[in-house]
């Protein structure tokens, strides 16, 4: 049986199923729901120190923007996972979140351990070939790390998606 | 969500628990199950044709005896499906059962697409390494080719099996007299 799912989100548009399926799964399965979010340097929007010189001269003021940039970067990501976790809340599921930096796919295995997950739920960005070598597959990473079932979900079917979130929001609606 | 959960089994002794765990979430979801054997040459007991010399000579009798195997090994794997398909029923899941032979892996994917399921539950051997590098992982196949969502079962270690096996058990109890509460 499955009491405690792990769900890893990240901002991508078909991750919105991801988080849909966790939910609904969770909702028939009365199981408790944690949101995580990697902030990892591979991800698009994450700041970087800018260094316009070919010797790494850092001044103040640089600094102090990508210190600032990073907290922003953080802020949004902390906002996002209490969007989340609201909608969860509001569809009466029990649900928690973190927010971790590193490598996302060994983040999310030590977070499973720790926190002994039953399942992780996780999108695929179906990468496939020379992409996936390059790139790096984070649900190939987890399927062969975690400690754990590990669902992968797929959004390929996207009538039948578009059908069932709507169903989902007015189910969240009327509770 | 889901609606359509095809579940591929092994005669691997962990069969038990992901049939257990894919029966519970049909349940509490509503799904129709499809339980999948794939009769395959890297399956540890697959019959072998007998040959004792180096030429390729098969007299009647080993064919004989081979083809006996075969239908032994077939009919094992029908009987297998047929007794957790009545086992599901009883619980109330709407379910189906095939038997296919070839690769494990493009066997599920081929069935996942042309029953076009939404959900497939396969198991992991655990295999890591030159292992996996060498036998094949199964798991690791369907997961880049799956045509929709996967669900890799990873069974505990044999000494927390038994605990958890029973915790399912309840767990199954316990959902049973759910469905009967809402019928």
């Amino acid at each position: 049986m499955i009491y405690k799912i792990l769900v890893a989100v990240d901002y991508s548009e078909n991750n919105t199923s991801v988080f849909d399926a966790a939910l609904s799964l969770a909702k028939t399965t009365d199981a408790t729901l944690m949101i995580m979010h990697v902030l990892a340097e591979e991800e698009p929007g994450y700041p970087m120190i800018p260094s316009y010189t070919y010797y790494p001269v850092l001044d103040n003021y640089d600094y102090n923007l990508y210190k600032k940039k990073l907290e922003d970067y953080k802020q949004r990501g902390i906002n996002f996972l209490q969007e989340r976790a609201k909608e969860a809340k509001a569809a009466g599921v029990n649900a928690e979140f973190t927010q971790l930096t590193g490598n996302p796919g060994r983040s999310i295995c030590e977070l499973a351990n720790t926190w002994s997950a039953d399942l992780i739920l996780i999108g695929s960005r179906g990468l496939k070939g020379l992409k996936e070598m390059f790139l790096g597959s984070v649900s190939n990473y987890v399927t062969h790390h975690a400690p754990c079932s590990v669902l992968i979900v797929r959004a390929d079917t996207h009538p039948d998606s578009d059908q069932t979130s709507s169903e989902e929001e007015e189910i969240i609606s009327k509770s | 969500m889901i609606n359509k959960i095809l579940v591929a089994l092994d005669r691997s002794q962990n069969k038990q628990s992901i049939f257990n765990s894919a029966l519970s979430l049909a349940q509490t979801t509503g799904a129709s199950l499809m339980l999948l054997h794939v009769m395959s040459k890297t399956d540890a007991d697959y019959p072998i044709l007998p040959t004792y010399t180096y030429y390729p000579m098969v007299d009647d009798h080993e064919y004989d005896a081979y083809q006996k195997q075969m239908a032994e090994y077939k009919q094992w794997g029908l009987n297998f499906l047929q007794n957790l398909t009545q086992e599901a029923t009883a619980a109330g899941v709407n379910t189906e059962y095939t038997q296919l032979s070839g690769n494990p892996g493009r066997m599920i994917c081929e069935l996942a697409s042309n029953w076009s399921a939404d959900l497939i539950v396969v198991g992991s051997r655990g295999l890591k390494g030159l292992k996996e590098i060498f036998l094949g992982s199964v798991s690791n196949y369907v997961t880049h080719h799956a045509p929709c969502s996967v669900l890799i079962m990873r069974t505990h270690l044999n000494s927390e099996s038994e605990p958890a096996s029973s915790e399912a058990g309840t767990a199954d109890n316990n959902q049973q007299e759910l469905t009967t509460n809402h019928s």
